[in-house]
């Protein structure tokens, strides 16, 4: 019996492989967060189409108490209206609140004034949206937003290289200095969208050739932000060598302004946040493509 | 699972899933993942259909805790494992013998996740072509008390019997599995 338990021991020995593990894991809890989200957001609808919310018949409108309760209801929105907008500001595709911040953007959109600060709100925009992709990355649960958030922040790449061109129109200074400040971000840009394509079969296999493609679209509009933005640059450079030219003393020797000191030049933008999984130092400064 | 320590962080665990938490149910998956699998490959035929129902049984239990928000009186190694079973069952039901033989890669399995020796395989082999041919009770007697070491109560409590029984029945599960490699070596 002893030798039959010894054959029955080594089957102990079978064990599924790490790597199926780890996809697994990453799938059973991607797929409980989509069920889960589903599950809420069916709650959320039946919740809005209870009877109470079908309220807006005029006739109750004018009973007294229910002018006490609708007049009690708008003074708590408006109190809680600020307490709603800071919370909106860390939510991500699919969540609740999601909207307000993208309707609290383009609030800020219509009012800005000039070139100038709207270019900045794209650029802060474009940050946004490579913020929240690379959160989204981590959680398993919302991966249907990422293809659309790539997206999103396509279009605000493209949205930052025209406000660029017409501010060079308008303000070839200005447009340098908002060269200067996309230089800092497109490295960051590229380092994640590369980095997230490693977690791309695991994450969502069946959508991963779309989001592939969305991805190197998005990479090729950063790269094109790149060249503008470097030529702008390098347009100032040559012109301050050669200003600097025809203003030197005969003999003495002029040091050309390098990329590396455009890049260190301090830019006070503080409301542009790098995303956490980011890591400037490892990027490389050429175009990126992601083989599907 | 043993030892009171374990036990406490299983119900923690447990206690943390049923209000929803995944990262929870995450550390779960990382416990009972490799047994469960193990415990399902040597009743199925193919490798394929043992990963696709050791997924499934993780998805249930999920659905099981979290979302009908349970009494739970069960240990959830227990429930796991009540689930398998289960699924295994249904899996056969739908299935002809025919289907079940074409299905068989346990040997080609060995071969490409075992790098062992010969003498490994041969005796891994047997002994799984052995057990898949007796009683489902015995199978999961030998499976739980040699394979997966869980004590006597555990495995009294996971069949609904009595520790005596238990014990009873490995003797028995135990001579079955015996005669039937013996059977098979004439």
């Amino acid at each position: 019996m002893d030798s039959l338990v010894r054959k029955i021991k080594k089957l102990q020995r079978i064990t599924p492989s790490a790597s199926w593990l780890e996809s697994q894991r990453s799938f059973l809890l991607y797929e409980i967060g989509r069920v889960k989200n589903q599950k809420q957001e069916e709650e959320r609808k039946t919740f809005l189409t209870f009877p109470v919310f079908s309220f807006f018949n005029l006739k109750r409108l004018f009973r007294p108490a229910f002018a006490v309760a609708l007049a009690s209801v708008i003074i708590i929105s408006s109190i809680s209206t600020v307490g709603v907008i800071s919370a909106s500001q860390n939510t991500l595709p699919g969540d609740f609140l999601y909207p307000v911040k993208t309707a609290i953007e383009k609030t800020q959109l219509t009012f800005s004034s000039g070139t100038e600060s709207r270019t900045k709100l794209s650029v802060k925009f474009a940050s946004q949206r490579i913020d929240e992709f690379s959160q989204l990355m981590d959680k398993t649960d919302k991966g249907q937003n990422i293809g659309t958030t790539v997206k999103k922040f396509t279009q605000e790449m493209v949205t930052v290289q025209q406000n660029i061109n017409t501010l060079k129109e308008q303000n070839v200074e200005k447009a340098v200095e908002m060269a200067k400040l996309v230089q800092t971000q497109t490295p960051v840009y590229e380092d994640v969208l590369t980095k997230s394509a490693e977690k791309l079969s695991y994450i969502l296999p069946d959508e991963r050739e779309q989001l592939t493609a969305d991805i190197n679209q998005a990479l090729q509009e950063v790269s094109k932000t790149k060249e503008i933005t470097d030529k702008l640059a390098e347009e100032q450079t040559t012109s301050v060598t050669n200003d600097a030219n025809q203003n030197q003393n005969p003999g003495e020797i002029i040091t050309p302004i390098t990329q590396d000191k455009i890049e260190s030049s301090s830019i006070p933008f503080e409301s542009i946040q790098e995303p956490a999984s980011s890591n400037p130092d490892t990027i490389q400064n050429t175009q990126t493509q992601i083989e599907p | 699972m043993d030892g009171l320590e374990t036990i406490d962080k299983e119900r923690e665990l447990v206690s943390r899933v049923s209000s929803g938490d995944k990262e929870a149910f995450g550390e779960l998956y990382d416990i009972y993942a490799p047994k469960i699998f193990r415990f399902i490959r040597l009743k199925v035929g193919s490798q394929v259909l043992a990963e696709d129902l050791s997924s499934e049984s993780f998805l249930r239990i999920w659905e099981y805790f979290a979302n009908e928000q349970r009494e739970i009186e069960e240990s959830f190694q227990a429930l796991l494992y009540k689930i398998a079973r289960n699924l295994i069952t249904d899996h056969y039901r739908r299935k002809s013998s025919q289907e079940i033989l074409i299905d068989d890669d346990f040997n080609i399995f060995l071969e490409n996740q075992l790098a062992t020796g010969e003498s490994f395989k041969e005796d891994a082999e047997g002994v799984h072509r052995a057990l898949i041919n007796i009683k489902e009770e015995y199978q999961n007697v030998i499976i739980w008390y040699y394979i997966d070491e869980l004590p006597v109560p555990e495995i009294a409590k996971m069949m609904d019997k009595s520790e005596g029984a238990i014990r009873v029945l490995i003797h028995r599960a135990l001579k079955s599995l015996k005669d039937t490699l013996s059977e098979e070596n004439e």
